[in-house]
């Protein structure tokens, strides 16, 4: 047996081993933690419960039992919480506005963002760190450093003396870019402080507007978005004009708003519905800003920053597909799901069969139909990588990433460590040639397994033949034919009728269809847009979004266009 | 804004460094009142608690004596407290090394999967020697070198404050940690330092008044924000006059340092992909020697910031919880010669949980011999601070790990090295929690010892003749 052989079945122990503790600690964590039917005592799996999933839809309380779709009911605010603009939000307000863009070096002095439910623009997650406050310090002096002042200068007022009326008009301009509204008189009063000290100082005027524009990047309102959350009485309003504006163009373009945008909010127009949608279709318009958002909307949702960074031309392919199915082709979001269009790099089709209809520098696009194992977005290797974080192939991992990105259920305990010695004997007595599936059925087959991986390892029966590096294999990796075949119970579905299906393409397609996924992926998108969990009240805007999904053709504008014209996007509430 | 990084070490003066820190970052002008400062002054006790991690805990019968993985502590050992007989019953719950990740240097049982039970001790000390912040640039640090490991950004935090919450997340790259330490002074590095107008220094001023003012203004009763909001935009004033506050104090204490050297910035060394700064990248293999380079470039940093009174609170890791990259490389010590490291197993997986204690052994003598490196970094003779003591005599560096043997509670082997003259060295063997030992860090700078009462974890009391 040769070096590489050897470490290949080593490598493949290895995983194997580690899916199966994984597997059993989860396992026995959900027995032990979250029994399914109290009243009716420990649960056992039906005989032929083996890679069948539970169709019955279980009652509230339990980890990801029943399918998750949206209600009809009563829309109301949650309760505000003011966000800070992202580290991408930054990094564009600051090229867009300023036209300074920052080395990546200069970039690194602000910390990533932290995620909840995996994305990474939620206000209940953003922290501020002492690094924030020495970075957005730093970074002022440097982009104001940068910045051609002289045409700045003239551009916000044209101010040329360092006079407090002058001062003021180019207070005022900069101010509207910066702070996404108007200045109070307070704050002018504020800043002038910084005129007169440079004045006393014998500063010139770009000196002034120099150290002004430092503290203005510092200041809360360029770096949070301010909206007035306390009224004389706890109520709920429509956001301004201003309010509007930024949030059309953070949800947009990941950016402040531009000229013409800010116009309309000075004429008061956005609080027209109207007005807003075009407003709305200008921004969509302009792709180049407009594909940012979804750039990152898609590499959080579909857990694409786990993929091996030496992956990265093959994870860049997955991201431009998914906004070039969006913003080129208009292609109903859903239908991502089961589209028969990819882009690859070229050497990657080559290795999957595929002939390349278009071939562009960074990559291929290439037709799938008629492919066993290229159907839509989720079969890309890129997003199968994604899925066990570059592992080793792993059901339990897959599973858990299905359930998770695409059914919205997040709340499957991680397996406890003292129960470790019956998760290593389960382990030990795993037959050595047992593929993925026949892992994933014993472990369907033990009663206590079961009643957590029930729950979430069918979903990747269909996977099966995708290797470690996302490629369809018809071979799995014990030499068995891998299997793909399985059931998508109605009650995980949300669909009438459990779906049986003998391909990935018949899985993607059920899952297509499925309400539950659906449901999570409109969630996901309102979300982010919201920056922030939905609360109890504002889950009926997801009945809502579905409902006016389902009328159209379910292209992501219409869903854009539903969100921002919901009220769970106009209006917050006042405490 | 170009900035000039010198290949080679220039010297620079704490006056300039400290001009540099504060007008580059804050605009803050020097003040009027200065104030003589001395580090070493302080060193009774140490003015630095610095906590060091290492990665998948120590076998037990490998923490008996100097011959196994613990033999480069041999030249320290003299001065080294040695804690053998270590556990934390209070750190299981579910899961495993994430779930270990919020007790590490805690000593307190965590809150939950991602909030610790308290703050780290490092944070503890910070707070009561210094209410208002350290009198240094930074208040503290963390960073170090890991490899990711599932979906749990816990195993990379080592620094924790009191509300469980995260203190500091962790720098990575050798490059970020230099621009954290030196970005901000690197452009002043050879400048003449220019003396400033009172004018001057009044308009410098009026730049963080103004940005204080802002928040100020929305954090207080009048603010037209909602509570949730009031507490984030608080949280950012409070960061901003920690920043403030150190630099007031900083320029307050101007003084020369001996051997406070700009660094040149360092080149990442190249691992086996891109460096990932999401704190999840994907295990893959690792060169054993690209590992090394990059921890001690981060050692070298440290000690040259320490030296530069940068800062005095810190966190460096040698691998996050739960660490498991396939290293490859050869590696010989302590007699064996081995390519143990030369294959494509992990140490975690294939020779920790699957029971190879001699693999184990050679690769936690690697670990050790690294923490060693940076222990004598500290302690190089060269540069001695005002008292006559090295860096590492100045400080308490707290070493630790998350397990004893394959994820066991019992047996987690703790050190104390540096601190002269605050503790007993020696090996403790009596039976004690990680709480005790957290608690016996606090006494050597006559911090209350009082880790276990938020979580009612019932310690075992002081430990027995380190004092």
């Amino acid at each position: 047996m040769g070096r590489a052989q050897r470490f290949g079945r080593a490598r493949l122990f290895v995983a194997r081993r580690t899916v199966a503790v994984l597997a059993c600690g989860l396992m026995l964590a959900c027995a032990a933690g979250a029994p399914p039917n109290e009243a009716a005592g420990p649960w056992v799996p039906p005989a032929d419960a083996v890679g069948v999933m539970p169709s019955g839809a279980p009652g509230p309380g339990r980890p990801g039992t029943s399918p998750v779709v949206a209600q009809p009911g009563q829309f109301s605010p949650g309760s505000p919480v003011v966000r800070r603009l992202t580290k991408d939000e930054y990094l564009y307000t600051i090229a867009d506005r300023l036209g300074v863009v920052l080395t990546e070096g200069q970039r690194a002095q602000i910390p990533e963002e932290l995620s909840v439910e995996d994305l990474t623009n939620q206000a209940t997650s953003q922290t501020v760190l002492g690094q924030h406050a020495l970075g957005y310090a730093l970074l002022a002096k440097l982009v104001a450093d940068q910045l051609d002042l002289p045409a700045f200068l003239l551009a916000h007022g044209g101010c040329s003396d360092p006079s407090p009326e002058c001062f003021g008009s180019f207070f005022r301009a900069a101010a509207l870019s910066l702070f996404r509204r108007p200045a109070t008189d307070d704050e002018l009063q504020d800043f002038s402080q910084i005129r007169s000290a440079g004045v006393a100082a014998g500063w010139t005027v770009e000196q002034i507007a120099q150290a002004t524009l430092e503290a203005m990047l510092q200041a809360p309102q360029f770096l949070y978005r301010l909206e007035r959350e306390r009224g004389d009485v706890p109520s709920v309003r429509a956001a301004t004009s201003f309010e509007v504006a930024s949030r059309l163009s953070y949800l947009v373009w990941s950016s402040a708003p531009d000229d013409e945008l800010l116009g309309a909010a000075q004429a008061d127009s956005l609080v027209d519905p109207v007005e807003m949608r075009e407003q709305l279709n200008r921004l969509l318009a302009n792709v180049e800003r407009s594909r940012r958002p979804t750039a990152r909307f898609v590499t959080d949702w579909l857990g694409l920053s786990g993929v091996a960074a030496e992956a990265a031309p093959l994870t860049a392919t997955a991201i431009a597909l998914y906004q070039d199915e969006l913003w080129l082709q208009d292609t109903p979001l859903f239908d991502l799901l089961a589209s028969t269009r990819t882009y690859l790099p070229a050497e990657v089709g080559a290795q999957l069969g595929l002939t390349a209809v278009a071939t562009l520098p960074t990559h291929s696009t290439f037709d799938t139909a008629g492919h066993p194992g290229m159907v839509g977005l989720l079969t890309h290797p890129a997003v199968i990588q994604a899925m066990a974080r570059s592992g080793a192939p792993s059901m339990v991992k897959r599973g858990l990433f299905l359930k998770r990105q695409l059914f919205c259920q997040t709340d499957i305990p991680d397996p406890p460590e003292t129960l470790r010695t019956e998760i290593d004997a389960f382990s030990a007595n795993l037959p050595a040639d047992a593929s993925e599936r026949d892992g994933a059925e014993l472990r369907l087959g033990a009663a206590g397994c079961a009643v957590c991986h029930s729950l979430f390892e069918p979903l990747a029966f269909a996977f099966e033949p995708f290797d470690a590096g996302g490629l369809y294999q018809q071979v799995g990796d014990n030499g068995k034919a891998a299997r793909s075949d399985g059931v998508l119970a109605a009650g995980v579905s949300g669909a009438q009728q459990d779906t049986p299906f003998q391909t990935v393409g018949e899985f993607v397609a059920a899952l297509r269809q499925s309400p539950a996924v659906q449901h999570c992926v409109i969630q996901k998108h309102l979300q982010w847009a919201i920056g922030r969990p939905l609360e109890p009240q504002e889950e009926p805007a997801l009945a809502d979004l579905a409902a006016a999904f389902a009328r159209g053709n379910g292209t992501y504008h219409e869903l854009m266009d539903g969100i921002v014209t919901h009220a769970a996007f106009r209006e917050l509430r006042v405490e | 804004m170009k900035r000039r990084h010198s290949a080679r070490p220039s010297k620079i003066g704490r006056r300039l460094m400290l001009k540099g820190a504060g007008s580059v970052a804050l605009g803050i002008p020097f003040l009027e009142e200065m104030t003589p400062r001395s580090v070493a002054a302080q060193s009774n006790p140490p003015p630095r608690l610095l906590t060091t991690f290492f990665p998948l805990g120590l076998d037990p019968s490998f923490q008996k004596d100097l011959t196994g993985p613990l033999e480069p502590y041999a030249p320290l050992a003299q001065r080294m407290a040695m804690f053998n007989n270590v556990s934390a019953p209070y750190a299981g719950g579910g899961g495993a090394h994430c779930e270990v990740s919020p007790v590490v240097f805690v000593g307190e049982a965590k809150r939950g999967a991602q909030n610790s039970g308290g703050a780290s001790i490092e944070q503890v000390v910070k707070k009561q020697l210094h209410p208002n912040g350290p009198p240094t640039p930074i208040a503290q640090m963390s960073t170090g070198i890991w490899w990711g490991r599932n979906n749990c950004m816990t195993g990379q935090l080592r620094s924790w404050n009191e509300d469980g919450s995260i203190a500091e997340t962790p720098l990575r790259r050798p490059s970020a940690v230099f621009e954290r330490l030196f970005g901000a002074v690197a452009p002043m590095a050879g400048a003449t330092p220019d003396v400033l107008s009172l004018e001057e220094k009044n308009a410098r001023r009026s730049v963080l008044d103004t940005v204080l003012l802002q928040y100020n203004k929305l954090r207080g009763p009048a603010s037209y924000l909602g509570e949730r909001s009031k507490q984030k935009i608080d949280v950012h004033f409070q960061r901003l006059r920690e920043v403030e506050q150190q630099l007031a104090s900083i320029e307050a204490g101007l003084q020369q340092t001996i051997g406070c050297q700009l660094p040149g910035k360092p080149v990442d060394p190249m691992p086996h992909r891109p460096w990932d700064d999401s704190y999840n990248d994907p295990i893959g293999t690792v060169q054993l020697d690209i590992h090394q380079r990059a921890f001690r470039m981060h050692a070298d940093l440290w000690a040259m910031a320490l030296r530069c009174d940068l800062f005095r609170f810190g966190s460096l890791m040698f691998g996050s919880t739960g660490d498991n990259p396939s290293f490859a490389g050869e590696y010989a010590a302590i007699g064996q010669q081995n390519t143990f490291l030369n294959t494509n197993l992990t140490v975690h997986t294939d020779s920790i949980h699957g029971g190879d204690r001699e693999v184990a052994r050679l690769y936690q003598h690697w670990v050790q011999s690294n923490i060693v490196y940076f222990l004598n970094q500290l302690d190089d003779p060269q540069f001695l601070e005002a008292n006559g003591n090295t860096v590492l005599d100045n400080s308490l560096v707290v070493i630790g790990t998350e397990y004893g043997w394959n994820h066991s509670l019992e047996d987690i082997f703790h050190a104390f090295a540096g601190a002269k003259g605050s503790f007993s060295p020696g090996w403790y063997s009596a039976p004690q929690l990680t709480a005790d030992v957290m608690n016996a860090a606090l006494t050597v700078f006559g911090v209350p010892a009082t880790i276990g009462e938020k979580t009612n974890v019932q310690g075992r009391a002081e430990v027995a003749g380190l004092f």
